[in-house]
């Protein structure tokens, strides 16, 4: 099941971050990602449909914490 | 009070949980990170750009935590969002006087002038005679 595609803004996510994500939930999800301008689309298919959104929800969180994390790690700060 | 200004962050609240349309001039993108990360373990978060200088931001309360009002939540995001961007803003006008505390105590004093005080200081308290004179065994025998 396809569901709707997740924008994330560069301004907001690091790229890097969205990959790290993606390879974190390969066992529950595939990714299929597009561009719109200098923003990020996520295409997910959930292999469980009971779980879409919670693993939607879950990823998008996951994509904030790694992003949080890079920001830190890049301004001098560690967690 | 007619002359109140009009609230900075908008708030919707649904089924599904919160979500927040911030002024990123007022709320910096760290103070914003900052209190998101206080948030994740609690909540699911998502943050939207929907204008240039606007972040949105959408809480939803993880299924595993005990339940919360999403005004409650969305409350403490505020205040979490309000102490985060203090602290990002009194880090920013006193980073210069800090880097200068630094400087200086790395150039003025050598790190092994401090520490060869340090050991003299701990040397000349153990060779001190004992104001109490309590009376220890093992000078008993020498005596």
């Amino acid at each position: 099941m396809m569901s709707e595609a997740i924008l994330f803004s560069k301004h907001l996510y690091r790229e890097e971050a969205l990959e790290v994500a993606m390879e974190a939930y390969s066992g529950l999800a595939s990714f299929r990602t597009d561009r719109k301008g200098d923003d990020i689309l996520v295409f997910i298919q959930t292999f469980e449909a009971s779980h879409e959104e919670q693993i939607r929800d879950a990823f998008c969180t996951h994509v904030l914490f790694e992003t949080i994390v890079k920001y830190r790690e890049a301004t001098g700060a560690k967690l | 009070m007619n002359d109140i200004p009009e609230m900075q962050v908008e708030c919707t609240f649904g089924p599904n949980g919160a979500a927040f349309t911030i002024d990123d001039n007022l709320y910096p993108l760290d103070a914003i990170y900052g209190a998101a990360y206080l948030f994740i373990d609690r909540c699911y978060i998502y943050l939207s750009r929907p204008s240039e200088g606007k972040v949105e931001v959408h809480l939803k309360v993880k299924p595993d935590q005990s339940p919360i009002r999403n005004e409650d939540l969305s409350g403490e995001f505020c205040n979490e969002l309000l102490n985060q961007t203090l602290r990002v803003r009194i880090g920013e006008s006193t980073a210069k006087i800090r880097e200068y505390y630094m400087a200086r105590a790395f150039v003025s004093h050598p790190a092994q002038a401090s520490i060869d005080a340090l050991l003299a200081e701990l040397d000349a308290e153990e060779l001190e005679d004992d104001d109490l004179e309590i009376s220890v065994p093992w000078e008993d025998d020498d005596e």
